[in-house]
């Protein structure tokens, strides 16, 4: 019960792949492939992002750990030098080095020499003057001014 | 062939329900651990990772009060072993044993002990540390301890003390400050791996815990030195057995240095015998000898039962209660003054000055000046000093007492003593601690100066200081003089019982610019020649005040006058029997002289010396209400011999004493020996050639 089919006689202007529905079927698994991939893309870099940020973070921690220990030895280290210092300034060791390397000897007599720098200089203002003597002075001074003074005349 | 394919199924079927019962206990045993047990899973997980740690405090510093570190807390290593990680024991040992401060079948028994870890050395040094880290020795590892040390070795070494291996303060300020000194410890919470390395973004959690508090002090680093130097060249010259010098300004209480021979350095404070411990200036006590006059002198001058200007004389002795208490000149002094007597020293003067007091007031005195009791300096182990029982103190006790025997005292209370002289009268509170900075400003300790009590008036302040110069420009201290400045001080010497040994001392009162030094010195069980005080303890004095004025910047000024001025006025006593109290003593001092009333009447019934003697100005005059007090009074007796008969009829006359005179010329007998204590009706029969 073959049915015999003229495949010549086929319609081939038939447009099938035109059809509405065809389309659409067709765009909508493209559309959920583009966005299928773009998500695994996305949560992969997002995956490697925040595992990279995890690595990132447990360096920097690391580094932190290290310059925290480091810190903590140089403040130990600042210390210990800092009681040298002041050991090796102390008022003993001073005097040490100043009578056993610079052979320095205690000053058997002192004398104690005051510079007395609060005298004051006398000085004489014009206010100190007697008013009748700063009157003659100021006569004399005029007399002497009329005597010396040659005054210019002319031809005329 | 059917029957084969159902046996396989069979088997697959059981192999299947088998494989399955056991999936089923896994996940049952699963659901047990993860669900119903975890917490219990977990917390043992998490206890193989985290560590507790507990954080040691930082111990507080101590400062000097220049603001210079003077004990400081530091990180140390501390050698620790693994046992079990050990694998060469005797090679390990070996290799340490050079290095550590314990031997070698100490470390190897140490290191092969059951402990997981013991100590082998607690907090060496750096350099220590250096070279056993060099040796990389497997199963020996390191552990961080907080150790104290002291940069100026032995300065203040004293005062400061130490502490243990376990940083708890073991004397000295280390020990009474201790509860501050030393913080709280913290916690700490750490997750490591498996190799110990704490893993970063683990648990990290901090339980904070609390540094002990700063501690600034009122001693100067520069004057401490001075005196322990001093203190160091005094054992060059003399032979004595330790010595303590106190610095204190009186206008505060503030100790600027207290000096201790012998010496130890805090660092390594287990190299010297305990003796070298001993801060001999607050635990020990001592008799004061002549220095202990000064006490005498305020307080008879406080109660005005002597002036500076009375009559007192001395024949070399005086007798208590049949007792002879001798001076320490052979010859006496003869007739002096008060002021004289202060200026040379002298033993039975001052015994007729305390005896003029009662024994209640001078003991109330001693009391009051802070003898007999802790002066509350906060040093451990205060020494009280030995003052007798008030009911076992009788006249010989009270004669002895005057001139500073027989009573014990510490050098602090000395010290502090002769400050409230210094100090306008009042004793001060000695402080050594100046503030406990707790890092929080509105929490700070601060020790303000404390004035303890007013125990004499300033004017008797000023006057006894004055009269302490003249020991020191010309009487007993001369040896602690210095050109230009004005210092006032007592020199003094005890003997110990039955031994030819001696405690010399001299405190002394100095001028530096606004406020009054007071500076004792005291060499302790002085032996040979050279022992007395001007001889020894003066000089250290001189020497320490010249260097101290000189860092204190306090120029000597050689325009001021020096020296005591004794007024050479003579006035006649007035009649004053049958006058009220109060018209005859207002009368008295008037006429420049000072009144001693004695009893509760109105009317005045005796008096001494009697009307018309001539005395010195501002010499003391008895008023008594009653006949009977002039009665029981008792009067040294002078030594005559060797007097005009008008000159010794006078001196008889201003003490109070009746004489007889029988022939002329001068005194060459008198009937009652001298220094012989009578009453004043008692008549003395002189014998003139």
């Amino acid at each position: 019960m073959y049915h015999s089919q003229n495949y010549a006689n086929l319609d081939t202007q038939s447009d099938f792949l035109n059809e509405s529905s065809y389309n659409f079927t067709n765009v909508k698994k493209q559309a959920f492939t583009i966005i299928y991939i773009f998500m695994l893309v996305f949560i992969s870099v997002s995956i490697l992002l925040y595992v990279s940020q995890v690595l990132n973070i447990n360096k920097k921690s690391t580094k932190l750990l290290n310059l925290e220990n480091k810190l903590e030895t140089i403040q130990a280290k600042n210390e210990r030098l800092e009681v040298k210092l002041a050991s090796k300034t102390s008022l003993a060791e001073i005097e040490n080095i100043a009578k056993h390397e610079l052979n320095m000897v205690e000053a058997k007599t002192k004398e104690t020499l005051v510079y007395n720098n609060q005298f004051r200089k006398k000085e004489r203002y014009m206010a100190d003057i007697p008013k009748e003597k700063f009157f003659l002075v100021q006569i004399y001074d005029k007399i002497i001014k009329e005597v010396v003074t040659v005054q210019a005349e002319s031809l005329e | 062939m059917r029957d084969f394919n159902e046996q396989v199924k069979n088997r697959l079927m059981f192999y299947f329900a088998v494989v399955f019962f056991v999936f089923i206990l896994l996940v049952l045993r699963l659901v047990w651990i993860q669900v119903i047990n975890s917490a219990e899973y977990k917390h043992k997980a998490l206890s193989q990772r985290v560590k507790e740690f507990v954080i040691d405090s930082e111990r507080g510093m101590i400062y000097d009060n220049t603001g210079r570190k003077i004990a400081v807390s530091l990180p140390a290593k501390t050698v620790v072993a693994l046992p079990d990680n050990i694998i060469n024991p005797q090679k390990t040992a070996s290799e340490l044993d050079p290095l550590l401060d314990i031997n070698y079948n100490t470390i190897y028994r140490r290191i092969t002990s059951d402990a997981a870890a013991i100590f082998l050395q607690r907090k060496i040094e750096d350099e220590l540390y250096q070279k056993i880290e060099a040796k990389n020795l497997k199963g020996i590892t390191f552990t961080e301890e907080s150790k104290r040390y002291y940069p100026e070795g032995e300065l203040a070494s004293h005062i400061l003390g130490f502490t243990g291996i376990d940083n708890n303060g073991l004397n000295g300020l280390e020990l009474s400050y201790n509860n501050q000194l030393s913080g709280k410890a913290g916690k700490m919470i750490v997750e490591r791996d498996a190799e110990g390395k704490t893993i970063p973004n683990g648990i990290r959690e901090t339980v904070p815990g609390r540094d002990g508090y700063n501690i600034y002090l009122t001693i100067d680093e520069v004057i401490q030195y001075m005196a322990e130097k001093e203190l160091e060249n005094a054992e060059e010259k003399f032979d004595f057995s330790g010595g303590s010098i106190i610095v204190m300004d009186s206008s505060n209480g503030d100790i600027l240095a207290m000096a201790n021979t012998p010496t130890f350095n805090p660092n390594e404070f287990g190299k010297y015998p305990d003796r070298n411990w001993r801060n001999r200036a607050i635990n020990d006590v001592f008799e004061p000898g002549s220095t202990f006059k000064i006490i005498t002198a305020a307080s008879a001058l406080e109660e005005g039962v002597i002036t500076e200007n009375d009559i007192l004389t001395d024949p070399a002795h005086i007798y208590v209660a049949g007792e002879e208490i001798n001076c320490w000149s052979r010859y006496g002094h003869g007739k002096q003054s008060f002021a004289e007597v202060i200026k040379n020293s002298c033993n039975p003067g001052f015994v007729e000055v305390g005896l003029k007091m009662n024994k209640e007031t001078f003991y109330s005195y001693i009391k009051a000046f802070g003898f007999g009791e802790q002066t509350g300096i906060r040093l451990p182990a205060e020494a009280r000093g030995i003052i007798p029982e008030y009911e076992r103190i009788g006249l010989i006790e009270l004669a002895t007492f005057t001139f500073g025997h027989g009573l014990s005292v510490t050098p602090i209370q000395l010290a502090a003593a002769i400050s409230a002289v210094a100090n306008d009268g009042k004793l001060m509170r000695p402080r050594l601690v100046k503030k406990v900075d707790t890092g929080n400003s509105s929490e700070n300790i601060i020790n303000d100066p404390e004035v303890v009590r007013q125990v004499i008036s300033k004017s008797t302040a000023d006057k006894t200081k004055e009269l302490l110069k003249q020991v020191v420009e010309t009487g007993t201290g001369t040896q602690a003089a210095i050109e230009g400045y004005q210092i006032g001080g007592k020199t003094g010497t005890a003997k110990h019982y039955n031994e030819d040994i001696y405690d010399s001392s001299f405190i002394g009162i100095v001028e530096a610019a606004e406020r009054d030094l007071v500076i004792l010195t005291i060499l302790y069980d002085i032996k040979g020649e050279t022992y007395y005080g001007s001889q020894t303890a003066a000089p250290v004095f001189r020497n320490l005040t010249s260097n101290i004025l000189n860092y204190l910047n306090v120029k000597p000024d050689t325009s001021k006058k020096n020296g005591y001025e004794t007024n050479e006025t003579e006035l006649e006593v007035p009649n004053l029997i049958g006058k009220s109290f109060l018209k005859a003593e207002s009368d008295l001092r008037d006429q420049g002289f000072n009144v001693k009333l004695i009893g509760d009447g109105e009317l005045v019934r005796a008096q001494l010396p009697d009307p018309e003697t001539l005395t010195n100005y501002n010499s003391t005059v008895w008023l008594f209400s009653n006949e009977q007090f002039k009665e029981e009074l008792l009067l040294a007796v002078p030594d005559f011999r060797g007097m005009e008969a008008a000159a010794a009829v006078k001196l008889a006359k201003q003490k109070g004493l009746n004489v007889v005179l029988d022939g002329s010329g001068k005194v060459i007998g008198q009937s009652v020996y001298p220094g012989k204590r009578i009453k004043s009706s008692k008549k003395i029969n002189l014998k003139l050639r």
